[in-house]
């Protein structure tokens, strides 16, 4: 049955306690569930040729056995099988299979196979997510069949892509702009949905923080209410609806008496917000400004599929317990780790974090999926995790340390910077690169460079040179970065330069080598004030 | 207006509110019905009043119509209370309101200013009655309004909380909308036809489905035979009230009958009617009231038959051939636990291949304790445990297209399910059903389980513990129910020996022996699963019984079980164990066996002459082989020397007499193992019984036992015995007395061994005994001590010839021999029963 029909029989109570009953689960019916698939899940990959190949003639009977002695896993392990999408050597027949990028351009794209439990799992848990998102108090379904959604999310192969085919099984919205790839480029179909927003108005909102964030900051222009920023288009392409006309107008009205520009919120009564995305937090604020609603933070990705909802009855997400097998390695384990990559970290299961922990997620994706006891690289922060048995509640908290993320368009690691510096020629003897946000919480990447003293003396090293030459040469080679600024317009890249050789002289001063990416904010200020 | 239809409608409907309000005296008092009763009361009202008028009955018309209208305006704010009550709707403040409002409603209408009674009009048409209305009767219709648009708030709430399928929902939806919608028609200009009086009793018909669905009421209460009689005779008085005049009329004018005959007709006629409705309305009612009534009655069969069974198979069959009758479930599929899984064990359809098994953590079995122990598919899936079903689980209950499951719930646990697949036109469970199914659950699981214990204690009476194959006991019980099978063509017996397992168990120890009972058990049990059974017959002995299977399908299945059991040793730890081998004795009834018994006698003898002819060996019982089996078989069976069961106690003894003479004479030893053998085979040729051929067989090993006290000088004299030396010889006649008599319980070896050397002529010694004074015993033993003695090799001659010595026997019958035991023992020779024992190396 779909999830419109139940909609429309089945009652409230019941459809709550269909989708969003596990928010109320206690820890221990939760692991039930989580054991009792992941048992499953278990059997199938260790049968299957992928299982087989990483238990190397290993097999575990028990999930405990299994997390106590198979080691956890990456990318790397599982790029022989799945680039080259071997599909009888998986634990399920892939209906689909989903693409991102791996290593900026020092690796091609990622793919991950969806089996179609998988797929039922996601749609449920997307139908569970529409009611989350809208429900003012518990119990209360929002969701209505016709709702229309305006989708800032990116097309398939890409796992956001997926979401309107798969809720097109379930029920009838209506997509701002429609699933349908023909319509061109990610900011062709940014401007389509708004435009047809504003002709019927929005129900839901769902995009990723930074995109949602841009839509917002280009709201006035694309109204025609101020100044596109970078020349977007005016009000008279679009056709309003009488209804939003007049909306707008009294928008208009207030606005000018408050002194203020026109906000999304004084035309649009929207149900729910979705913000993706790992910077989501920093937006957070403005956005609810602006909207007039809270975003709702979601977990999900392209390995693991959609993993956690927050609601607007509850701060921080819990985790879907039938999509992924989870386990979380604690913040002193994955540092640890970090500077002794031989190390093997310890984790723990959802009945064992703390609350104001931060954990790496480790994920076994269940129904046949392929990865297990991956690491995804994402580190969430526990807001709540009650001695009574509630079920713990998880912010997104950060990348590891290892990649620097921006506005989830791309990850930057140590190997991508060191290819971009020795590509630019830019006689970059030394460097530190560290995510940081503007005094606006937009994220930027910021990076602290030594010139050599060859490049010093004949090369032209202003600072606006080293910026624009490095930007160049990280466009080039990473294609997702080159799209933070067709897309978003945003130039995340600042430049600070160092004393030549502070880098590796406050190394030897404190006895530690410092890490290349995200090194901490008391090393960074330490080592600027080092080198004066 | 005519009032013609209206009168006649409002009977109508009268009668119909009095019949629901008469039945619905006896269901219980909900709030629910309470407030139900108090609308029918309205609607009664407001339906007599309307009757009352019309005819203008005392007091008078205008008294009536105030009746009829202050109930008609009582409909709107009880409609709420009872739609309020339906939907558990608290919404006091709302009541509150529209009570108010009603009350001072109905008191402005009894002053009659919103609409004064009518005026009666007598026209050529008949009475007409004529309203003065003006624009205050707008005042309550809007007030009404208001009602209204709130009953449709409350249930349209109440849909979106509980959905449209929420039960009774759309009955009382349906009734609200009928007698809106027939009170709007009814102030159309120029209508002459009561469309509120009608859409009155189609909305109490509504309310009432409305309630059943909901289950506030059980309709067999209601609806009963006496109220069929009463609809039926209601019919009959309206029709016949407007048919009886016109069809007198036809019948005497157009038809010409006299008006005797045409009364009589009429009268038939409505008789018929009458029988006619009765009849057709019971049907009506039977198939849409009774259903309960089905049900309950089911349920009673279905106890009873399943209190006569103990067997599990026989109640799934009751049970799902009882759910069929009343469900139309395209399948039913019962699985029971065992061990940590529900296995399947029943499917209703013969065509419907199933064969699997849930593992007992299966979500169903927690939702089923915590809820209710019948439930939808859909129901299940609403719930937070359905999350934690395993991929492999929903295919399953996909494929199998179920969608409702009862738990067999039994003191706290889920000892089973039944699965049920979709209806056949893929409607929904009804609550109905689910009860029924719920009854037979809780029915079943107490039946289930008191079978399940008895199946265990009678599998654990018929089953070999350590093998867990059936045991003799249950042999016993098939073969002779199998043997006694009418219309059974061949029944073949197989008996399985296992080669010299007395040495496989020392060299390897009991627990390595028991290992392989046991692996030859799980053998027989494959290779019998569709074909046969399999015991543990004794200790090593396995029988397998094989109906309709001759002699060559019989051989084969042994060559099977055969090269089996040659592959237990063949790999493994195993490999380098004595090769594992077994003999196979098989009988085929009837070609070879007229009785059981005897049936079982030849399988015995044919796996004895498997065992006989050198082991590892298949023999299949051939008729004309019955006596030689007999008597090679018997005497090897009492003849086993240390076995204690063929001797007793005595055995020990009677060894370390062989032993000491052994040590002696090698061939006194020899010699008297021989003269045993022969001896007794002799005695189990002439008929004699097991004890004395055991006795026989003693006796010989002993008879020669005082040559312990002879020199060996003369005991190996290669030369001719003096007279002296003879004495000595014949000396150990009594010597073998004397030491045989002061052993314990053996002096019944006396006679035997005493006379041994008597002759039938009286010739012989000690004592000179004649015929047939000389014990029996004494004279086989003499018959096989010649025998033996002249075909053994001696130091002073070789053995003489079978030939020579059966000659020298036949001769001496009469004279020195029993002749008819000389002869006997001649035939024997023959027939090759005896030959040579091994002789001395």
């Amino acid at each position: 049955m779909r999830f419109q029909q139940k909609l429309k029989e089945s009652s409230s109570e019941k459809i709550w306690q269909e989708y969003c009953g596990f928010i109320d689960l206690d820890t221990d019916a939760y692991m039930d569930i989580q054991n009792r698939l992941m048992s499953e899940q278990l059997r199938v990959w260790s049968e299957s040729g992928l299982g087989k190949s990483l238990l190397k003639g290993k097999s575990y009977k028990t999930i405990d056995d299994f997390r106590d002695n198979f080691p956890l896993t990456t990318y790397d392990d599982y790029a022989d099988i799945l680039l080259a999408k071997k599909k009888e050597m998986l634990p399920g027949e892939p209906v689909i299979w989903i693409q991102t990028t791996w290593e900026g351009g020092i690796k091609p794209i990622k793919v991950a196979p969806y089996t179609r439990s998988m797929l039922d799992t996601y749609r449920h848990n997307l139908s569970a997510l529409t009611i989350l998102i809208s429900a003012k108090q518990k119990g209360q379904i929002n969701v209505k069949k016709g709702d229309r959604v305006l989708y800032g999310g990116a097309p398939l192969p890409y796992m956001t892509g997926l979401i309107p085919s798969l809720l097109d099984e379930d029920i009838d919205f209506q997509w701002l702009p429609s699933n349908d790839a023909s319509i061109g480029s990610f900011s062709k179909r940014i401007k389509q949905g708004f435009k047809m927003a504003l002709s019927g108005g929005v129900d839901y909102f769902f995009a990723n923080a930074a995109v949602a964030n841009y839509i917002t900051e280009s709201f006035s222009a694309m109204t025609g209410g101020g100044s596109a920023k970078s020349g977007e288009s005016s009000s008279s392409k679009f056709s309003i609806s009488p209804k939003i006309a007049l909306k707008f107008l009294k928008a208009k009205y207030n606005a000018g008496k408050e002194g203020r520009q026109i906000y999304p919120k004084d035309i649009f009564d929207i149900k729910g917000f979705v913000c993706t995305g790992a910077d989501a937090s920093h937006y957070r604020k403005r956005l609810t400004e602006a909207w007039g609603i809270e975003p709702i933070e979601i977990a999900a990705g392209t390995e693991a599929t959609c993993i956690g909802s927050e609601s607007l009855l509850k701060r921080g997400m819990t985790l879907f317990p039938d999509a992924c097998f989870y386990e979380f390695i604690p913040e002193q384990e994955y540092m640890r780790n970090l500077n002794d990559p031989s190390y093997k970290p310890q984790t723990v299961l959802m009945n064992e974090v703390v609350e104001g922990g931060n954990y790496e997620i480790v994920l076994s994706v269940l129904h046949g999926g392929a990865f297990m006891r991956y690491r995804i690289g994402d580190v969430y922060h526990c807001v709540s995790a009650s001695p009574t048995g509630e079920l713990p509640r998880f912010t997104f908290y950060d990348r590891v340390p290892s990649i620097i993320d921006i506005a989830s368009f791309t990850r930057i690691t140590e190997a991508a910077v060191a290819e971009t510096v020795r590509l630019s020629k830019l006689g970059i003897d030394d460097w530190i690169v560290r995510k940081e946000f503007d005094k606006n919480d937009n994220p930027y990447m910021h990076m602290y460079i030594e010139i050599s003293e060859e490049a010093q003396e004949s090369d032209v090293i202003s600072k606006r040179v080293l910026t624009d030459h490095l930007s160049t040469y990280f466009k080039a080679f990473d294609s997702d970065y080159d799209d933070l600024k067709k897309l978003l317009n945003m130039e995340p890249l600042k430049i600070t330069v160092l004393k030549h050789g502070t880098i590796k002289a406050y190394g030897r001063e404190t006895g530690r080598k410092l890490p290349r990416i995200n090194a901490g904010a008391s090393d960074l200020s330490a080592i600027l004030r080092y080198q004066k | 207006m005519n009032n013609v239809p209206f009168l006649y409608v409002n009977l109508i409907a009268l009668c119909g509110y009095a019949i629901i309000f008469i039945s619905f005296i006896a269901a219980r008092k909900t709030a629910e019905i309470k407030a139900f009763i108090a609308l029918l009361s309205s609607f009664t009202l407001w339906t007599l009043g309307s009757i009352l008028m019309r005819l203008q009955v005392y007091p008078g018309l205008g008294f009536w119509y105030y009746v009829s209208i202050m109930a008609l305006f009582c409909i709107a704010v009880l409609t709420y209370f009872f739609v309020c009550s339906f939907t558990k709707t608290k919404a006091a403040f709302t009541k509150i309101i529209w009570s108010v409002g009603t009350v001072v409603i109905l008191v402005f209408t009894a002053l009659g200013i919103f609409l004064k009674p009518p005026e009666s009009v007598v026209t050529a048409a008949g009475t007409v009655f004529k309203y003065n209305m003006d624009w205050k009767i707008a005042i309550p219709y809007a007030f009404f309004a208001c009602i209204v648009v709130s009953i449709a708030s409350v249930i349209r709430r109440k849909k979106k909380e509980t959905g449209t399928r929420s039960p009774g929902m759309t009955a009382l939806t349906a009734g609200c909308i009928i007698i809106a919608f027939g009170n709007l028609l009814q102030i159309i200009p120029g209508n002459i036809f009561p469309y509120d009086t009608l859409s009155g009793i189609i909305t109490a018909c509504f309310l009432v489905w409305a309630l059943y669905k909901k289950r506030m009421f059980r309709l067999t209460l209601l609806v009963s035979k006496g109220v069929v009689v009463c609809i039926s005779v209601l019919i009959c008085l309206i029709v016949a009230m407007n048919v009886v005049l016109p069809l007198d009329d036809i019948l005497i004018r157009e038809a010409g009958l006299t008006y005797k005959v045409a009364t009589t007709v009429i009268i038939l006629c409505i008789v018929a009617l009458v029988a006619l409705c009765y009849f057709f309305l019971g049907k009506l009612v039977d198939a849409l009231f009774t259903r309960e009534e089905q049900q309950n009655r089911l349920i009673d069969s279905f106890s009873q038959q399943v209190s006569q069974t103990l067997k599990s198979q026989n109640i799934m069959t009751i049970l799902s051939d009882t759910i069929k009758q009343e469900i139309s479930a395209r399948n039913v599929y019962i699985c029971m636990h065992e061990g940590n899984e529900y296995k399947f064990k029943y499917v209703s359809s013969p065509l419907a291949s199933a064969s699997f098994s849930l593992r007992d953590d299966i979500p169903c079995v927690e939702y089923a304790l915590k809820n209710e122990i019948c439930f939808t598919t859909r129901d299940f899936e609403s719930s937070s445990m359905y999350l934690s079903m395993w991929d492999s689980e929903k295919l399953l209950f996909k494929q199998l297209e179920i969608s409702c499951i009862l738990a067999l719930k039994d003191n706290g646990s889920i000892v089973g399910f039944v699965l049920l697949s979709n209806k056949e036109k893929s409607s929904a469970y009804t609550v109905s059903e689910m009860g029924f199914l719920a009854t037979l659950g809780s029915i079943s699981a107490i039946a289930m389980k008191n079978a399940g214990l008895y199946e265990q204690v009678e599998r654990e009476a018929r089953t070999d513990a350590m093998t867990g194959l059936y045991n003799y006991r249950y042999f016993t019980k098939v073969i002779e129910k199998e043997f006694n099978k009418e219309g059974r063509d061949n029944l073949a017996l197989l008996f399985v020996d296992i080669d010299d397992f007395k040495l496989y168990n020392q060299l390897y120890g009991a627990n390595e022996g028991d290992e392989i009972l046991k692996q030859v058990s799980q053998i027989l049990k494959q290779v019998t699963v569709e074909t046969g059974y399999a015991f543990r017959y004794s200790g090593k002995v396995f029988a397998v019984i094989l109906p309709e299977h001759d002699a060559r399908m019989a051989r084969k299945v042994a060559e099977h079980i055969q090269k089996e059991i040659h592959d237990i040793n063949g790999y493994g730890l195993r490999a380098s164990h004595k090769k594992l081998t077994a003999s196979c004795g098989i009988c085929v009834a009837p070609h070879a066996a007229a009785t059981c018994g005897e049936l079982i006698d030849n399988t015995d003898l044919a796996v004895f002459r498997a065992k006989s002819d050198g082991k590892d060996n298949i023999v299949v019982f051939k008729t004309n082989d019955s006596m030689t089996y007999n008597l090679r078989k018997k005497v090897e069976k009492l003849s086993e020397i240390r076995d204690d069961t063929v001797l007793g106690e005595s055995s020990q003894t009677i060894y370390a007499l062989i032993a000491a003479i052994d040590a002696k004479d090698h061939y006194t030893a020899q010699h008297s193992k021989n003269v045993a053998k022969y001896a007794a085979t002799l005695a189990a040729a002439n008929g004699m019984s097991d004890d004395q051929i055991r006795m026989v067989y003693a006796a010989g090993l002993l008879h020669d036992i005082g040559k312990i006290s002879i020199p060996e000088a003369i005991l190996g004299k290669e030369g001719k015995l003096t007279d002296e030396e003879y004495e000595t010889i014949k000396g150990h006649v009594n010597g073998s007395i004397e030491m045989i008599r002061h052993l314990p319980s053996m002096d019944y070896l006396v006679p035997a061994t005493i006379s041994h050397h008597e002759r039938w002529d009286g010739g012989g010694y000690p004592r000179g005994m004649a015929g047939e004074d000389i014990p029996v015993s004494a004279r086989c033993l003499a018959i096989a001590d010649s025998f033996d003695a002249m075909t053994t090799d001696r130091p002073y001659r070789k053995g003489l010839s079978v030939e020579y010595a059966s000659r020298e026997i036949a001769e001496g019958a009469g004279k020195q021999f029993d002749p008819k035991l000389a002869k006997l023992f001649v035939s024997l020779i023959d027939e090759k029963e005896i030959m040579l024992q091994k002789n001395i190396s």
